[in-house]
């Protein structure tokens, strides 16, 4: 009974203790790069996410017979692999989210989180185990990328998803500032001290 | 030694597995993905010039002909790239038969746009954009250069940028509308009797030249109104400075003749070595071969370099090819009148 609960930490640490971008803090060029609207957000996320939750798995299958020497350019392999497959999906059947996310998708690549759960978590543990860590760590990375997207695209355009919301005067005189990436680093800022006060009390070394 | 095998089997057998795997995705997406470039091309083309509904393409990514439910001629949809305020602005223009602006199309930012959010990337807006719909070319001026665009506020640059790009394409390609009465040809005026007669020793059979594209290519016609070829104007870095070259093509896609110019002309090559290209035993080397053989010798081709110029005869020839490569399309232009 206890090993199952153990087990499912590893999908919910990734959520909110262990959120890859507020605090591990890795894997950030794509999320300003990405979370201009909300649309492109969950788009990147869903992106990202099939080939963390991938690679994790396949990483961890062939743990026992990849040579630790060669391990780093064989995980390279297996990401790049899935990331092509990704690339080519998207450009055969979402062509326009496909135009938008640019080069970004080949840069799904070298995003740091999924390199980094490979060679920290999926070569040391079982498949199962991997398949939690990257989804708990997907579901974090895809839920504040989507509610920077929200914010961005809101506070820029005063649509969400596409669909006006806002007061008029957020329309006339929008927040271009949140467009460019000083804009999305400063978010980040005000989300990372949001979720130190109010959700985790993280120790502050001096 | 067991590790190393491992090591190397390990990789090999990764690398393979995952190619395997990706030529088996690429196959099965790829029809798709054609399918998605040419229908969003398609799309984008209907788009501008809406009483057309196929079209053919005369300049590849560069010019349209567009022929509605009868077949006949709708109009053409050219594409310019002006320099805007940040970069080019790529701008789809559909211009139809009667002369006049349907719509045009400016791309997005993820289309190549590099203008300024919320000021320059106000061209995409149909406040702005529609303006241009059912005008014609002399409309096509701000309004404060006495035309009737009103340009955005604050974002002059932009807003003559795609103004004077549209004028430009409009010039350029307006002799593709009257492709079907080509009887009447437009000779390029501005050449020279001596250039004239330049040409016509380039492009033997050839009597009148049409510009193409400004300055560089120019179809050549003979006294039955019958296309002979094309002669373009290259300039490929040589050793000491750019070399200005002639180059004609008949239509059976064979070099005629070149002509190099001298260094009154802008020639800056060595006397005594990379001058030499100028020579009639250089130059009559090019005559009359295809372009399979615009190859040195050496690489089994038929051009022997100059002793000593090496340099400036490999230049010279890789111009000559380039703008073959770059031009040849325009040979076909006149199979268009036979539609």
């Amino acid at each position: 009974m206890r090993k199952k609960v153990n087990h499912f930490k590893y999908l919910t640490d990734g959520i909110i203790i262990e959120n890859p971008i507020l605090i591990l803090m890795i894997g950030l060029c794509p999320t300003l790069a990405t979370s201009t609207t909300a649309k492109d957000a969950l788009g990147m996320g869903i992106a990202a996410s099939f080939v963390l939750i991938c690679s994790n798995i396949v990483v961890s299958a062939v743990r026992k017979f990849v040579p630790d020497s060669v391990r780093i350019p064989i995980f390279i392999i297996i990401i790049s692999t899935f990331v092509t497959i990704v690339d080519y999906v998207m450009q055969a059947y979402t062509p326009t989210l496909y135009r938008v996310l640019g080069v970004f998708v080949p840069l799904i690549v070298v995003n740091c989180i999924i390199l980094g759960r490979a060679e920290a978590f999926a070569y040391i543990h079982n498949v199962f185990d991997s398949f939690l860590d990257g989804l708990g760590k997907a579901i974090g990375f895809t839920l504040i990328l989507v509610v920077m997207g929200i914010i961005r695209e809101y506070l820029s355009t005063g649509a969400v998803f596409g669909h006006l919301i806002g007061p008029k005067f957020l329309i006339s005189h929008p927040m271009l500032f949140m467009i460019f990436p000083p804009g999305a680093f400063l978010l980040i800022g005000v989300l990372k001290a949001f979720i130190n006060k109010y959700i985790i009390k993280q120790e502050v070394t001096d | 030694m067991k590790s190393l095998t491992w090591m190397v089997l390990s990789l090999f057998i990764v690398c393979l597995v995952a190619s395997g795997l990706l030529s088996k995705v690429y196959t099965v997406t790829k029809v798709q993905i054609e399918k998605q470039i040419s229908e969003n091309v398609l799309k984008q083309l209907s788009d501008v010039l809406p009483q057309a509904k196929t079209f053919e393409t005369i300049i590849t990514d560069s010019l349209w002909v567009g022929y509605d439910t009868n077949k006949q001629k709708a109009g053409i949809v050219f594409k310019t790239t002006p320099e805007g305020y940040a970069g080019l602005i790529p701008i789809l223009v559909g211009y139809g038969t009667d002369s006049v602006i349907k719509k045009i199309y400016i791309a997005s930012s993820a289309e190549g746009l590099k203008e300024t959010p919320g000021l320059g990337q106000k061209i995409r807006e149909d406040k702005f954009k529609n303006q241009f719909n059912n005008k014609t070319y002399s409309d096509i001026k701000l309004t404060k250069d006495g035309g009737k665009i009103q340009a955005i506020t604050s974002a002059t640059i932009s807003s003559r940028a795609v103004t004077n790009g549209i004028k430009d394409g409009i010039e350029r390609y307006k002799k593709f509308i009257l492709l079907d009465t080509l009887d009447v040809i437009v000779c390029d005026t501005t050449l020279t009797t001596s250039t004239m007669n330049q040409f016509c020793t380039i492009l033997p059979g050839a009597q009148k030249f049409v510009n193409i594209v400004k300055d560089t290519v120019w179809l050549g016609y003979n006294e039955t109104n019958k296309i002979v070829g094309i002669v373009f104007k290259t300039a490929p870095e040589g050793y000491a400075g750019l070399i200005p070259i002639l180059v004609g093509c008949n239509t059976d896609h064979m070099l005629t003749k070149i002509y190099i110019g001298s260094p009154e002309e802008g020639l800056k090559e060595t006397p005594g070595f990379g001058l030499q290209v100028r020579n009639a035993d250089f130059c009559n080397q090019f005559a009359n071969k295809k372009l399979e053989d615009l190859k040195l010798t050496s690489k089994s081709g038929k051009i022997q370099a100059i002793s000593g110029a090496t340099i400036s005869s490999v230049a010279v020839l890789e111009g000559i090819k380039q703008g073959i490569e770059k031009y040849k399309q325009y040979i076909q232009y006149d199979t268009l009148k036979q539609k």
